[in-house]
């Protein structure tokens, strides 16, 4: 039995060959410490300054096991790490930050389920998963102590409470409902709380040692008085399993993190039995939030998810201040219209109600009702002032407003407008008044936007077909005459939505409903074009201009079914319009009403779910802020503050309250300390090696079984950055590649597939100034209505015209019933055509190649009976104008080569002989073989010829391998190969000019241990590095995280 | 099982619906047996973790069932006792006594013992996994543990030269299991039936031929965890020393692995096409699934009692 080397006793450093630069995944342990964050990212230890959003150090504490726990004693100078049977002692700040230091390797011989430190800080209590506590002295690093209470069966959850010297509690969790809560010192059981049901995931003894707070499979959060052992109430609200609990302010409140991705708040009501839900936080993403704690000086807490993401939430924001005083601060104050009545003394008619509100810069809000009363909350939001009441705006008006410039218009359905302008103390300071004359209908909308420093455009809209939208341009002083315009209206249904307007090319572009929208050139008021039901979806629910030069902008608007893309609009030089869309994508969150890139250029959208509202940062995946405020069917109005503090206002109706919610500035710089990866499993990573950043960073697009395609970049130091996670998928992803492009274009291509035969082909561009962007060009119709196939992998080849011009791919696909599809794909008409369409058997296809040797195609395909393929379709392909559709007829090799699946495989071309192919196959039987291939120039015959045979390549699964490309043309080849047992390791194979015996052979050259479980999946490239002249190779890691090692030569 | 439209992903699933078992698992046990002959000349059995039971039809099936066409006469004859055990309740299958119980407790070991009458075991399976939480060391943790478990009831009711079947799961530290295992029996294989998936990390451990280790005596008794248990069994499990608490790498050692069932067999990773016909009459499971823990939460979501952050007055 050999095993081809176990992995390196050190873990990393004195691995020859592969070297760790970073790794992202599952966080699954944090603490506040002081003014840092210490969370657990595998077996390293990441240490954050919370507030200045920055990451000291990353470190490792153990060589395998991943840190489950951080203890922290009383006098805030020592430290235990656990985690599985390892753990640690950390003495003091300097041995903690100091990024070389080698921390001694404990252990014992159970899995740890809690540690804490004594009273005293001398020893530390250590209790492990079948109730034992181990006593550890802190000075000597010995068991001084063991004890256990009882049952020793197996804990799914266990913690310890220390209370004072002579008293700690151990709270232990059991895997089928029962809670055990015992006295350490007095050895006698406490309490035996019965109530859960299913296994207890996490228990915790209130710091006073009055309650104990746990949790379950069976969803619940129940809180026990431990002098009684009663239940004293129990909190339902988690879609699922509950992983962890945290008490807080002053053991009134409950902080819980559950798979279902959500964190809450409890609050414990005296005589109630009902523990209270006040705040729901979706932090992370995915599946499973697994660890959070609690700052209770700052109201500040702290959350770690398998997504990798650690994320803070700002307690205080459940309990904004209810007296506004700046913009800076959070707060939140509702006026009933009664009220505002009372202070202004002004009578409010039965039924009258605020038709709108805006805010000003100047710290107020004007508002208008029903009545056409006009109103103004000055003095910081404290001062209700009454301005005057215009009967034209009786029943019905339109407000429109620039912040900025302090400027609100009133717009009356016959196309009286009242501007007002109001001075930086909140005083009305100009009143002018324009008449739109010969209307032959009545407004029904009005919009307004920027046209420069000076002026601002007035679009409206009356439904009568002889009136032309009219256009408004005035200046924000009121100082001059108004000019006022017609525009030619489409001939097409169209209801006004939203507004745009391009400064370089003078273009106008106007929304409507049924994603319909027009573009103007305002220099000659003529309409340039119109898009028709431009894309599904109904209402485009806002237009801005994000990018623009001359005769071209950038676009970017959203639709309220959740569609947001980024158009390009090119005028040429004939005159006519081209569009194109650079990148498109969706969220799953209700309504969208909006966006907007921030001050560092990251995508905001903000819409209603349910009925909430929120606001989401869709390029790094979290919600900003929300407001409960009863759902979209209301006046509301969404202001920004200052974008770079993320300081917001949303005002809103809210049963007959005019509710104004004011976020004020974060406090902390950033949200989000670390942004993670995928919420689940990584099953394919595929990096775009022929093309490098500005930064030397390289693309990458990685699938996961959350459904979601990232495409990322990974610097040369390990760092890497999400810039789109796309939602087209619906199903777990199987397969991501990146397929060849054409020389020198600056586009490039990637196919992605899933279950229910989805398959997208994903057209990509680098941006200068908005950066990577990416937009599914093109889709492959499933084959059936009910689509249930899996398409398991796939191949391309590049087929080019006579002038060497990329015109399209074929493209074969193999899939989970054994069907084996050769298309060919039209890239002008993004048509694809199938070609040649036959069945293997009926078990599973795995794996699959086109193999171009000698001017003849030939197919390869490995399946799960652990046989390879391989078919010669070079007659089949070129008489390709044939009417029927092909099967394959050629069958040359047919050859069981594993025991059971093919999972991967390399083919290398030998380099002292054009006719030889090595085939590299990982299989699920553990086993590695090198199959030759000798294609012979004059029969059409391959011979095939087990070069090496490795049993025991790894001792479980290979799942994948990669060529390594610095060694791609030498005496030797390198491949990477990953298994389920977590193990990286490197195999060379020999290439000799005269073949000798152990010309093929496989020769295991290093071998690594990743923290990435589940690990399934691998890519390589060269990258450049700016400190050295010369390029290195860096290899991603795909599975329950993504790790960057670097393949030193 | 319930009634799906998982039938058509995977065919043994419709079979196993088919053909009267319990869970698709059925085929595991079979495919395992035709690669192994594991119930050949096989009398006395423990199916632990059993429920809902389909191991324990097979054993039925194949060891009880065939056992009656025998000549119940001849002084070779042994009559088959087939013994299921779980923590849950199960459903009574025809030859096989079921005891609701936790295997590692004494008691159970003892009410084995008295079924087969004094006698020990020739065969002991489990086909028992946790519910997975997700963090993958974790469960492959709790996955061992159930191993152990099973393990040590197994080494003090299996004969000498017996054999020992469970389910595994093929991460991070299974080469230590092998190892140790390895110490216990002649032979450890890892095996891996074409009706379990291939994109799953499940195989079963084979282990043949038991050997009881010299100098050792298995005692099970309550209050004594896995670890105590294996302690001083010399099977190359870490021993935990108070006073030296670096502790030392185990042995790893990758057992073969062999694939069983025939190639010809179903393709548990295949999607099959299903006759029109077939697929319109959906079959009813064999057994309705217990309730799980969680069935009061899923009830108040139902009737919108679930909390939602919704300040109420």
């Amino acid at each position: 039995m050999n095993a081809h080397l176990q992995p390196t006793e050190n873990g990393d450093n004195s691995s020859p060959i592969l070297r760790p630069l970073s790794h992202y995944g599952p966080v699954v342990a944090c603490r506040f410490y002081k003014e840092f964050v210490l969370a657990s990212n595998g077996p390293n230890l990441k240490i954050y300054r919370y507030l200045e959003d920055e990451l000291v150090l990353t470190k490792r504490i153990f060589k395998e096991n991943k840190i489950h726990g951080i203890a922290i004693s009383h006098d805030l100078t020592r430290f235990a790490l656990y985690g599985s049977r390892s753990f640690t002692v950390v003495y003091g700040e300097k041995e903690l930050f100091d990024e070389k230091f080698d921390h001694l390797q404990l252990g014992v011989n159970d899995w740890i389920k809690s540690m804490e430190f004594s009273y005293d800080d001398k020893v530390v209590y250590l209790l492990t998963a079948h109730n034992v506590v181990f006593t550890v002295d802190l000075g000597t690093l010995k068991i001084i102590d063991e004890k256990s209470f009882k049952e020793k069966s197996i804990l799914y959850s266990g913690s310890i409470q220390v209370l004072s010297q002579e008293k700690v509690l151990i709270a232990a969790g059991t895997i089928s409902g029962g809670v055990f809560v015992w006295d350490l010192f007095e050895n006698k059981l406490i309490r035996n709380l019965v109530g859960h049901e299913g296994a207890i995931f996490d228990v915790k003894i209130s710091n006073d040692g009055n309650y104990c707070a746990s949790c379950s499979d069976d969803r619940s959060v129940k809180i026990w008085d431990l002098s009684t052992g009663s239940n004293l109430a129990t909190g339902w609200g988690h879609n699922s399993r509950i992983w962890n609990l945290c008490w807080y302010d002053n053991n009134k409140k409950i902080f819980s993190q559950s798979e279902d991705c959500t964190s809450r708040s409890w609050i414990y009501h005296e005589d109630n039995d009902l523990l209270y839900c006040e705040a729901v936080y979706e932090t992370n993403l995915g599946k499973h939030i697994w660890c959070g704690d609690v700052n209770d000086d700052f109201k500040i807490a702290v959350t770690g998810g398998a997504d990798g993401r650690l994320m803070l939430i700002n307690l205080k924001s459940l309990e904004p201040s209810l007296n506004p005083s700046f913009q800076n601060n959070c707060w939140k104050k509702q006026f009933s219209m009664d009220v505002i009545s009372e202070l202004t003394k002004v009578e409010i008619e039965k039924n009258e109600i605020f038709k709108n509100y805006v805010d000003l810069n100047n710290n107020s809000i004007v508002c208008i009702t029903s009545k056409g009363k006009v109103f103004i909350l000055k003095d910081n939001y404290s001062k209700w002032e009454f301005l005057y009441q215009d009967l034209l705006y009786d029943n019905y008006s339109l407000t429109n407003y620039f912040k900025e410039e302090n400027l609100v218009t009133f717009t009356s359905s016959k196309g009286t407008i009242s501007a007002l302008k109001f001075d930086d103390n909140s005083g009305l300071s100009k009143k002018v008044t324009i008449k739109i004359n010969n209307l032959k209908g009545k407004i029904t909308n009005v919009l307004t936007t920027k046209k420069n420093d000076e002026n601002f455009l007035m679009f409206m809209e009356s439904p009568n077909p002889k009136d032309g939208f009219m256009l408004i341009e005035a200046n924000f002083e009121l100082t001059t005459e108004p000019i006022i315009t017609s525009l030619g209206k489409p001939e097409t249904l169209f209801v006004l939505t939203c507004l745009a307007y391009d400064i370089t090319n003078n273009w106008l572009l106007v929304g409507s409903r049924h994603t319909t929208f027009v573009l103007y050139d305002l220099d000659t008021g003529k309409m340039l074009n119109v898009w028709k039901k431009f894309c599904p979806g109904d209402t485009i629910t806002s237009m801005s201009i994000i990018d623009s030069s001359y005769g071209k902008v950038i676009l970017m608007m959203t639709v309220r079914d959740g569609l947001y893309m980024y158009l390009e609009i090119r005028k040429d030089p004939v005159g006519n319009i081209l569009t194109k869309i650079i990148q498109n994508n969706r969220i799953q969150r209700g309504f969208l009403e909006g966006g907007f890139l921030n001050h560092k250029k990251e995508l905001i959208l903000y819409g209603f779910k349910s009925h909430t509202f929120f606001l989401w940062n869709e390029t790094r995946q979290f919600e900003i802020f929300k407001e409960i405020c009863g759902g979209a069917h209301r006046i509301w109005n969404f202001v920004i503050n200052d974008c770079a503090n993320d300081n917001y206002k949303f005002i809103y109706n809210k049963s007959a309250h005019l509710v104004i919610r004011n976020t004020g500035n974060a406090i902390f710089k950033d949200n989000c300390l670390d942004n993670g990866t995928h919420g689940r499993e990584i099953r394919n990573v595929t990096i775009l090696s022929n093309y490098t950043r500005k930064n030397g960073g390289k693309l990458f697009i990685s699938g996961a079984e959350d459904t979601c395609v990232r495409l990322s970049e990974i610097l040369p130091n390990g760092e890497v950055n999400n810039f789109w996670s796309l939602r087209r998928h619906v199903s777990g992803l199987q397969k991501t590649k990146f397929i060849k492009s054409e020389k020198d274009e600056k586009v490039f291509y990637c196919i992605t597939t899933a279950a229910r035969e989805e398959f997208f082909l994903w057209e990509i561009i680098d941006h200068p100034i908005l950066g990577p962007l990416i937009n599914c060009y093109a889709t492959l119709e499933p084959s059936s209505a009910e689509p249930d196939l899996r398409i398991m992998d796939f191949d391309t080849l590049p087929i080019y015209n006579s002038k060497q011009e990329l015109q399209g791919y074929l493209i074969l696909n193999v899939y989970s019933d054994s069907s084996i599809k050769i298309f060919e794909f039209n890239l002008n008409k993004r048509r694809f055509e199938l070609l040649i369409e036959d069945r293997y058997t009926t078990c599973c296809l795995w794996d699959t190649r086109f193999i171009l040797k000698n001017g003849k195609l030939f197919v390869m395909v490995g399946a799960t009976d652990g046989y390879i393929s391989i078919w010669d379709i070079t007659f089949e392909i070129s008489d390709i104008r044939k009417e029927n559709i092909q099967c394959l007829q050629k069958l040359l090799i047919r050859q069981q080569i594993h025991q059971s699946g093919i999972k991967t495989h390399t083919l290398i071309q030998h380099p002292y002989d054009y006719n030889i192919l090595d085939l590299v196959t990982g299989g699920d039987d553990n086993a590695l073989v090198n199959t030759r291939l000798v294609f012979s120039e004059i029969s059409n015959n391959i011979t095939l010829e087990i070069k090496s045979f490795k049993e025991n390549a790894a001792s479980s699964t290979i799942t994948s391998s990669t060529l390594i490309p610095s060694y791609k043309n030498g005496k030797y080849a390198k491949i990477i190969v990953t298994s389920v047992d977590q193990r990286l390791r490197v195999w060379r194979i020999d290439y000799h000019l005269d073949s000798t015996s152990n010309d093929g052979e496989l020769v295991c050259e290093d071998c690594a241990y990743t923290t990435v479980a589940d690990t399934g999946c691998s890519d390589v490239c060269l990258i450049e590095d700016k400190q050295n002249i010369n390029s290195k190779c860096i290899a991603l890691i795909g599975g329950a995280g993504l790790s960057c090692w670097e393949i030193t030569s | 099982m319930g009634k799906s439209s998982k039938d058509k992903r995977d065919l043994y699933y419709r079979k196993a619906k088919e053909e009267g078992w319990r869970a698709r698992s059925a085929f595991k046990l079979l495919q395992l047996n035709e690669q192994f002959q594991l119930f050949k000349g096989v009398r006395r059995v423990v199916d632990l973790c059993a429920a809902p039971g389909s191991w324990s039809q097979v054993l039925s099936r194949e060891i009880y069932q065939k056992a009656k066409l025998e000549d119940t006469k001849l002084e070779s004859y042994i009559e088959p006792k087939l013994v299921a055990v779980d923590l849950q309740p199960m459903s009574p299958i025809e030859g096989v006594t079921t005891i609701q119980a936790d295997i590692t407790h004494p008691r159970t070991m003892n009410k084995i013992l008295s079924v087969f009458g004094g006698e020990k075991a020739d065969f002991v399976c489990s086909d028992g996994a946790p519910d997975v939480t997700g963090l993958h060391d974790l469960d492959e943790y709790i996955q061992a543990q159930l191993i152990l478990s099973a393990l040590q009831l197994t080494c003090c009711i299996l004969k000498e030269g017996g054999t020992f079947v469970a389910k595994i799961f093929r991460g991070r530290d299974i080469d230590l299991m092998y190892s140790q295992l390895g110490f216990l029996f002649e032979k450890v294989v890892c095996a891996k039936p074409r009706s379990s998936r291939g994109t799953s990390l499940e195989s079963f451990i084979v282990c043949i031929g038991y050997k009881p280790r010299l100098g050792w005596k298995p005692t099970l008794e309550l209050d004594k965890s896995t670890e105590e248990f294996f302690q001083n069994s010399g099977i190359g499990r870490a021993q935990l020393n108070k006073n030296d608490l670096s502790f030392p790498l185990e042995e790893r050692i990758i057992a073969p692995f062999i694939a069983c069932g025939d190639l010809s067999s179903y393709d548990s990773d295949a999607t099959y096409t299903l006759d029109k016909n077939l697929e319109r009459l959906s079959l009813d499971p064999v057994q309705m699934p217990t309730a799980p823990p969680y069935k009061t939460a899923l009830e108040m979501k139902r009737r919108g009692n679930m909390q939602l952050a919704v300040r109420k007055k």
